[in-house]
């Protein structure tokens, strides 16, 4: 199964201005980590293909983390979901969009 | 006191591990005690030293109010690390002329905020929540320089609200902030103990001073909230009892308005509003008997308010006090750190802000308020041609226009800088007109201006009524109000305000030269934004929609599809859920909102989850008379009547004795059979176990009362909702009773055992995760043997099978096993799937002993 995402930076930024609305969507760590709006626009639209291939569903946007590991390299945790391992994705920016793809093997 | 070190040595020797500062995150309550406000200020100086933060160096704060940003201020303080700190809803151009200004060598800012254009502009950025991570490392530093306790040293500059041109600093020192800090000390009513929930942004100096300051000196609690607005408030108000609370004015309206609208919706307006008539000529305590419902959402402990940052709209502060409750509204500047007058509780006077605070003295210049104390700042950061214009010999010019009664009270008329001069040269002061206009019950706030008409000057007038709804006869109401005013005050002209609010400034005071420049250019004052950063009243449904779908709500129809026809997409659900909780309270699942969801189905939803955010949990038998029913019930009745059932516990062969427990723990179980819970109790209770609480499945709790009150008096249960609504709420509660010393039972694998059915049922997923958000110790204990006496009927379930079903199989005993104190599940960096697998492997093993 394949999912694909596409945000707008600009609208990602006005619909996540305040903290009430961020906490829906990312975690305390993945905040931390993603610090950029760019960033985190990214984390979203990985969550949103992961919807697409029927790992989450709209809502459960917590149950499923975007983390870093050492070298930089994103990758998916979940403390309420089992066999995520089987997932691939990739995410990519320009100066207004975001695009992210996932694929489960 | 003359310098924060000793501030910081004080408070930390005199209350040691005592409670200072409170967050609830997630689940559990993180605190912080005095020993650790000190150990982390003196870690952040070290971490200062190694990133070459020196002395004088400034430091941008940008974000939440939590313990983390009290910490920082307290360090910036106590080591000349001078301190920016910005109200988060600055404008972006604001901040980035402060940044311009002040070049800060590093910036704090809040993860939960877009900070990304402070990423361009400071070199070294940080997250105000991770600071402990950051300096955990850290040791405690003792290169503790002389140059560090001066009392004249610049610890901190606080930005005005300039609405126009630059933003000016306002440098203050430490002798300015703990002077003021003494001189309301001295005034604020002495209680027993203090409490409070810091609600104004720690940006604003009166929430340094009253908020922070004074909380740490007195040896008391504050909480904060991570997340703020007027559901959460209230709702964490009833949680945690506190003694007094720090108000803007606004909030006073928001909360009256709720008031309101909950005696209209339960039929007791015209109750109430007979209550308010008779209210002024009756004693506090008679007042108090009479509004006791709102008193009580205030809590038992409550006190008084503090009103801090404009001046307070007097028609709703009377509302309040005729409720009988205290309203203290004090006088100052930032130029002045926050104080120079303050409403006594005894003697205080509705209208004057009261009399000047010990140390500070008070004159006129042409009626112009000057004040001298300890507490007049150095002045603007970098603007010497202002700061000579108002600071001059040790008097700070106010700007404001006011006098003096005869007993020493002072009553603020107005702003010079907003006065009105008439052609004969007299002067009108706007605010003084609008107090008078405010006084009306019609009317929720005013605005008056001057405007030329046959080339002599007029007075205009703006007004927002109270209730929208009605259609105002404004002749009618000028006429009324103009025989309160004088002569010279006189009003030729009102209007109703076209927009939801007036603009406001960060204080939320109307800001005037925007509607001022507006009207004199002759623009639309229509156009102008509503409330600060565009913050306005929302009150219903429609008006969330309207904004998150950008749309009029007038073209808005109940039977539109909220994504195909008003295309609100993925981003736009969730803002327009995170809204309608913020606004209206009510959390809504977002798998149940769908495209073809339509705006009267919402609505529908709003309206069922407004039943739900009724459920409230019992805790009375948390409380002294559930807590003695327990006792009596479990060992008078239960206890002998499971004994009687047949079921003994044998001690010889259950390790009972060799692991030591101690409170605050989880004991996880193994499910074995009906009543499995009562050998479990009868255990702990062996082990001279007290304070048990139980999760257990909801429906035994709601919503049959009599069996309900039987499980929490005798089990101490609560709900353990799976749909994951309510489970924060629970994992709140046990957090806070784990904290308390109580022990925690969980049967993870959340399935009984039934006759001859699989005895080894897989944890629930989410086990471990619970275990982890509640961060405390686990012993697994296993009732071995109970399997084969009093197992659940097969393949039905305990409520559908008939009474002599019920009983136990046969008569015997069982042995109680309990492992050791795991914590694998309180690492930071555990696989949690691995740690489910490993507790469940223990009690499996443990079963079979």
């Amino acid at each position: 199964m394949i999912g694909i995402d596409i945000q707008d930076l600009e609208e990602f930024k006005n619909s996540f201005s305040n903290e009430i609305q961020i906490n829906k969507i990312l975690t305390a760590r993945e905040l931390s980590i993603h610090k950029t709006s760019e960033s985190r626009c990214g984390v979203f639209s990985v969550k949103e293909c992961l919807v697409k291939i029927g790992i989450i569903i709209p809502g459960e946007w917590l149950k499923v983390e975007v983390l870093k590991d050492e070298n930089g390299k994103p990758f998916i945790t979940s403390n309420l979901i089992k066999n995520i391992s089987n997932i691939e994705f990739s995410i990519s920016h320009s100066k207004e969009t975001c695009v992210a793809v996932a694929i489960k093997l | 006191m003359s310098n924060f070190i000793e501030f910081i040595d004080k408070i930390a020797s005199e209350n040691n591990d005592k409670l200072a500062m409170q967050i609830r995150r997630q689940v559990v309550m993180e605190k912080t005690t005095y020993s650790d406000i000190k150990s982390n200020v003196y870690k952040l100086l070290s971490f200062y030293n190694k990133n070459n933060i020196e002395f004088g160096d400034k430091i941008l704060i940008w974000g939440l109010n939590c313990p983390e940003y009290s910490t920082l201020l307290l360090s910036c303080f106590t080591f000349g690390r001078v301190s920016v700190p910005v109200d988060f809803k600055t404008t972006v151009e604001t901040v980035e002329k402060i940044i311009d200004q002040v070049q800060p060598k590093i910036a704090f800012v809040s993860k939960y905020l877009n900070a990304d254009f402070i990423y361009n502009r400071v070199e070294k950025v940080y997250f105000i929540e991770d600071i402990l991570d950051l300096i955990a490392d850290f040791d405690e530093s003792n290169e503790i320089k002389d140059e560090y306790k001066d009392e004249d040293n610049l610890i901190q500059i606080v930005f005005t609200s300039g609405s126009t041109g630059t933003p000016k600093g306002v440098m203050m020192s430490q002798k300015n902030i703990l002077s003021n800090l003494d001189m309301i000390d001295n005034s604020i009513p002495k209680l027993k103990e203090y409490k409070t929930i810091s609600i104004l942004p720690l940006s604003h100096v009166y929430e340094q001073i009253v908020g922070m300051l004074m909380i740490l000196k007195k040896g008391a609690e504050v909480l904060y909230l991570p997340q703020i607005n007027s559901f959460r408030l209230l709702e964490a108000i009833g949680e945690y009892n506190p003694t007094h609370l720090l108000f803007v004015p606004q909030l006073y309206s928001v909360f009256l308005d709720k008031i309101f609208l909950k005696a209209k919706t339960e039929g007791t307006y015209s109750k109430l509003e007979k209550g308010l008539k008779f209210a002024p000529y009756l004693p506090r305590f008679v007042r108090k008997l009479i509004f006791k419902k709102i008193h009580k959402r205030f809590g038992s402990n409550f006190k008084f308010f503090g009103s801090a940052g404009a001046p307070l709209n007097y028609r709703v502060a009377n509302i309040w006090e005729n409720f009988g409750f205290k309203i203290l509204e004090g006088y100052g500047a930032t130029e002045i750190v926050a104080a120079a007058t303050f409403n006594n509780f005894e003697d205080k006077r509705l209208g004057s802000v009261g009399k000047p605070l010990k140390g500070v003295e008070i004159k006129f210049e042409d009626k112009e308020i000057l004040v001298k104390s300890p507490s007049v700042t150095l002045g603007y950061y970098k603007n010497k041609e202002k700061t000579d214009e108002v600071f001059k010999d040790g008097w700070y010019k106010t700007g404001d226009i006011g006098h003096l009664d005869k007993d020493g009270y002072l009553y603020i008329e107005g702003r010079d800088a907003f006065k009105i001069v008439l052609g004969n040269g007299e002067n009108i002061y706007v605010e003084d007109i609008e107090q008078k206009i405010n006084k009306s019950n019609l009317i929720f706030d005013s605005f008056v201006y001057d405007y030329k008409e046959n080339d002599e000057v007029r007075i205009g007038s703006f007004i927002i009524q109270t209730d929208r709804t009605k259609t105002l006869n404004l002749e009618k109401l000028l006429n009324e109000i103009n025989s309160e005013l004088e002569s010279k005050q006189q009003i030729s002209k009102i209007e109703t305000w076209p927009g939801e609010d007036f603009p406001r400034t960060h204080t939320l005071r109307i800001n005037r030269r925007a509607i001022l420049k507006a009207l004199d250019t002759g623009d639309s004052v229509s156009k102008l934004e509503s409330g600060y950063g565009g913050a306005s009243k929302v009150s219903s449904l429609l008006d969330v929609i309207s904004a998150a779908a950008k749309m009029d709500p007038k073209n808005i129809n109940k039977n539109d599809t909220l994504f195909k026809t008003l295309r609100l997409d993925s981003l736009k659900r969730i803002e327009l859920l995170a809204s309608i909780e913020e606004y209206m309270g009510v959390r809504i699942e977002e798998a149940k909102v769908l495209p073809e969801t339509t705006v009267h189905e919402l609505e529908k939803m709003v309206k069922d989850g407004d039943k739900q955010k009724e459920l409230v949990l019992a805790n009375w038998q948390f409380k002294f008379f559930g807590r003695v029913f327990g006792w009596f019930f479990n060992r008078l009745l239960l206890f002998p009547l499971h004994r009687y059932a047949g079921i003994k516990i044998d001690n010889k062969n259950s390790n009972i004795n060799n692991i030591k427990l101690s409170g605050g723990r989880i004991i996880l179980i193994n499910h074995p059979g009906l009543l499995d819970l009562v050998a479990i109790m009868r255990y702990l209770n062996r082990r001279g176990v007290k304070k048990i609480a139980t999760l257990i499945y909801p429906p035994n709790l709601y919503p049959k009362k009599f069996r309900a009150r039987l499980f929490e008096g005798s089990l101490g249960a609560l709900p353990l909702f799976r749909d994951g609504t309510g489970t924060n709420k629970v994992l709140q509660i046990c957090s806070d009773l784990l904290d308390n010393g109580y022990y925690l039972v969980i049967a993870p694998q959340g399935k009984m055992k039934t006759v001859g059915g699989n005895s080894e049922h897989p944890f629930m997923p989410g086990a471990a995760y619970m275990l982890k958000l509640l961060g405390k110790p686990v012993n697994i204990v296993t009732v071995n043997g109970y399997h084969e006496l009093w197992p659940v009927p097969v393949d039905k379930h305990w409520e559908e099978a008939r009474i002599r079903e019920l009983g136990p199989m046969k008569k015997g005993s069982v042995t109680i096993q309990i492992s050791e104190e795991l914590t694998e599940h309180m690492d930071e960096k555990v696989d949690l799937e691995k740690i489910n697998k490993n507790y469940q492997e223990i009690m499996y093993n443990q079963e079979k002993i």
